[in-house]
């Protein structure tokens, strides 16, 4: 009995010794091989794809702290605290402006909507209409690139190329078919018909690239190593974890006055304040609307914020066989919905409501004199019981959790509300990417709360209205074709004429209750200046400077 | 022996297949990479391009083969999200999440064992009671919350300590406490069980009554024959410490394989989940193949079966 005791004794302290030397093990293993790997995946501009060690640092800079931005001999850094990381800095990847944020501040447009959503001149100085299917753009001159290569109508006509061929871009820029050189600086944009497009195209999506590099690394290579004519240049990418950008000292406009910028991923919301909290980031770019006050409290924080353009609404779907099949039900839904209560509840002040437009004054096609929609339960449910529904009805009611601010809790105010005139809704909650799953295959029936972020123009927030659309939960042949001769009247004043025709027959035959957008708040610290908020939620850098 | 050790490799083959095939499947459960990786407005071809350029647009079978027969070369895939080779992810971040791991166990055993010991030799006294609140705290409270707090506490209200990130040894202070806690309070559990059961036992006893000093006692019997269950415990915790740095990789934005793993399960980055589960659980049949082995080399028994 005895031995066989301290038989087991001896193999089970054998066992336990065992596994603490393989991990220990495991460790050196792990460790040894660690840096060769490192460098497939952090790379350095102008280099190629090969740096130095890239773990995220045995050298200690990792933790530039609040102390040494302001430290005379340090070179001024800003940290920018995001909650993702981005996937390549190839701004024609992606049309999500977090995930082409960093490259633009390597990458710039011809033209771009300004903060306000106004076009502003970029690489292109000037810009002239001079046919119905040509607009004359006369280009910055003297501008080069980061890698010495001029900037020009050769260059920018290649870009177009760029831009039109990649797959990110297709529904924002098919309004242009190419770009030729007139001379040297002299840019024609062709359109295949008349449109007024064009410009929100170019707007949105004509980044510019050195011809050369370019063409020799292609588009994936040049997404690890950009080049471009911008503020900042890209001096180390630590995939999954940060960008770190260094001033461009050359940079045609005028050197920005901060040196070194990094763009930190720190997914976990409350990690992502603290850090804002101690001073390891300087500016946080997607502050949560429940942590707004206790940043303004902070003496050494300030809270910036301004009405985004992400559109909110409640779509009511044609699509299944509801009560909602009927125009006069969704007309009475837009009476039923207490906007300022959600404005007020969950949002805490900080949204402005839509007036009864899915946009804002931001986007082109805007009507100043239509107003938000006056809740009037009473109405709405004269209105049911005019189209026949004088008890309610049951349908499904679909929103997101955690995709939008406070999206939950919105959803519940707005089921509440719609008991109140009778609606009896089934609320289905669901996970971000089941929601969009369910939107792109047009399950999101009867009823979903949603936000888009469309570019400030009113084809791209009606286009989405269209029966053929991806996700088109509303189809009529008028609209359709409305928004067809939309993108192809140039002027200006008879676009604004066809986008309020939509809006009437909107008016009549409602496809969404038109709700709210909500302030995007950033937080920094005081010693951070010259931040302008964009509407479509770039951050521009250039203008920003450090106090001691 | 050779045979026995031929036997045990063969018989994992289908541990791995099965794992292999519900790692597969089971990230595929979770939805479509498009809709996630593309945005909401991206046309139609965009997302057929997409889904070509990934080989999402082909069966489950045929995806599954071209996975496996890539794995058996050596080849993991390529993240979708980074495009980058899915080895070259985890090789640059192993060595955090070990980094991590070896500090918290290394923590958790000079806190855990001299603590377990005291309360079991002073059991039922104030320090007893004091060491097991401890205990029962670490095990209940979450390592979410602990470090969260932590770093409310430490970073933000003393500024002692950074908040998260990697690369100074202040940054590895409150994850390392963080993931440690819960093994802590294990070892102060089962140390101070175990030495109040050697305590009892009958040659404690004899060797008092033999005159011995209390301190030659407690060193010569009552903890080496204590270790004995303990070490076993920290050693079957492996998996428990690996598990435990996902959380603890997130809330301190530590850059190791578990945050990885976080990160590609929510941005349905299939080749990247695919890859790490099969890594884990090679690593974690490995481990237990060694042992198996070498418990055979020392109890001829177990080959018998």
């Amino acid at each position: 009995m005895s031995d066989r005791l301290s038989s087991l004794a001896r193999i089970t302290r054998f066992r336990g010794v065992l596994l603490l030397a393989l991990i220990a093990a495991l460790a050196l293993v792990v460790s040894a091989c660690s840096p060769d790997g490192a460098d497939d995946s952090t790379t350095t501009a102008g280099e190629g794809a090969t740096t130095t060690a890239g773990d995220s640092g045995d050298d200690g800079d990792a933790t530039t702290t609040t102390a040494e931005m302001v430290d005379d001999d340090e070179p001024e850094t800003l940290i920018i605290g995001m909650g993702f990381a981005i996937r390549n800095l190839w701004a024609n990847s992606s049309t999500t402006q977090q995930e082409i944020n960093i490259s633009e501040q390597i990458t710039e447009k011809l033209i771009e909507f300004g903060p306000d959503g106004q076009f502003e001149p970029r690489l292109a100085a000037s810009w002239e209409q001079i046919d119905d299917t040509t607009l004359e753009l006369k280009l910055q001159e003297g501008v080069t690139f980061t890698n010495g290569e001029p900037f020009n109508a050769e260059s920018a006509a290649f870009s177009i190329d760029v831009m039109l061929n990649s797959f990110a871009y297709g529904t924002f820029t098919s309004a242009v078919a190419g770009a030729e050189v007139v001379d040297e600086y002299t840019l024609h944009i062709k359109t295949a018909t008349p449109t007024g497009l064009h410009m929100p195209a170019l707007a949105v999506g004509s980044f510019q690239y050195p011809m050369a590099y370019f063409a020799e690394v292609g588009e994936e290579e040049f997404g690890m190593a950009p080049i471009g004519t911008g503020p900042y240049m890209l001096e180390e990418w630590i995939v999954g974890e940060e960008v770190r950008l260094t001033v461009n000292p050359d940079y045609w406009w005028g050197t920005p006055d901060i040196e070194n910028v990094t763009f930190r991923a720190i997914p976990e919301e409350a990690s992502r304040l603290a850090a804002l909290e101690t001073g390891e980031i300087g500016l946080l770019l997607d502050l949560p609307l429940d942590s707004a006050s206790r940043i303004e409290d902070n003496p050494d924080l300030q809270v910036i914020g301004r009405p985004g353009n992400r559109l909110y609404g409640l779509t009511l779907s044609t699509l299944s066989d509801t009560p909602l099949v009927e125009p006069e039900v969704r007309q009475a839904i837009k009476y039923a919905i207490d906007i300022q209560e959600i404005i007020d509840g969950p949002l805490q002040g900080r949204a402005v409501a839509l007036q009864d437009q899915r946009m804002t004054s931001a986007y082109f096609g805007f009507d100043p004199t239509r107003e938000a929609i006056e809740y009037n339960p009473d109405l709405a449910r004269q209105m049911l019981a005019d189209a026949g529904y004088p008890d309610g009805f049951e349908v499904t009611f679909k929103y997101p959790s955690g995709r939008y601010t406070k999206d939950a809790e919105v959803g519940q105010v707005i089921a509440a509300q719609l008991a109140e005139v009778g609606i009896d809704v089934t609320q289905e909650v669901l996970e971000p990417g089941t929601f969009l799953d369910q939107l792109n295959a047009l399950e999101l029936n009867d009823l979903f709360f949603s936000g888009t972020l469309p570019p400030p123009d009113a084809h791209f927030v009606y286009f989405q209205n269209e029966c053929e659309w991806r996700y088109a939960y509303y189809c009529r042949e008028d609209v359709d074709q409305l928004i067809v001769d939309g993108t192809q009247t140039v002027d200006t004043d008879e676009r604004q004429a066809i986008y309020d025709q939509i809006r009437a027959i909107f008016d009549e035959d409602p496809p969404q209750v038109n709700l709210y957008v909500t302030e995007d708040l950033y937080g920094a610290t005081t010693a951070l200046s010259g931040f302008t908020p964009w509407g479509s939620q770039f951050t521009d850098v250039r203008n920003f400077t450090l106090d001691g | 022996m050779t045979r026995f050790v031929l036997r045990r490799i063969v018989q994992t083959i289908p541990t791995l297949i099965g794992i292999s095939i519900a790692a597969f499947l089971l990230v595929r459960l979770t939805g479509d990479p498009a809709a996630l990786m593309l945005p909401p407005e991206a046309t139609q071809e965009a997302i057929d391009a997409f889904n070509e350029k990934f080989g999402l647009d082909q069966s489950l079978p045929v995806q599954y083969w071209k996975f496996m027969s890539a794995v058996l070369t050596g080849d993991l895939g390529t993240s979708i999200r980074f495009n980058i080779p899915v080895w070259d992810l985890f090789v640059e971040r192993m060595p955090a999440t070990v980094e991590l791991a070896a500090a918290s166990m290394s923590i958790a055993l000079l806190v855990g064992l001299p603590a377990g010991i005291i309360a079991g030799l002073k059991n039922r006294s104030w320090m007893d009671a004091v060491i097991r609140f401890f205990a029962f705290l670490g095990q209940a409270v979450p390592g979410f919350y602990l470090g969260l707090m932590l770093i409310v506490i430490f970073a933000v209200q003393l500024r002692w300590l950074p908040t998260g990130g990697r690369g100074t040894w202040q940054q590895l202070i409150l994850p390392a406490i963080t993931l440690a806690a819960y093994l802590i309070a294990l070892l102060v559990r089962f140390t101070r069980g175990a030495v109040l059961d050697t305590k009892r036992q009958l040659h404690i006893t004899t060797a008092r009554s033999k005159g011995l000093s209390s301190w030659l006692i407690l060193r010569s019997h009552i903890l080496k024959n204590s270790m004995i269950p303990i070490i076993t415990i920290i050693g079957l915790q492996v998996g428990a410490v690996l598990s435990g740095t996902v959380v603890t990789e997130v809330v301190f934005n530590w850059p190791g394989i578990g945050r990885m793993m976080v990160d590609a399960i929510y941005t349905r980055d299939f080749p990247v989940v695919q890859a790490m589960v099969m890594i884990v659980a090679v690593i974690f049949i490995v481990v237990n193949l060694i042992v198996d082995i070498a418990y055979s080399f020392f109890d001829p028994r177990i080959r018998r079966d």
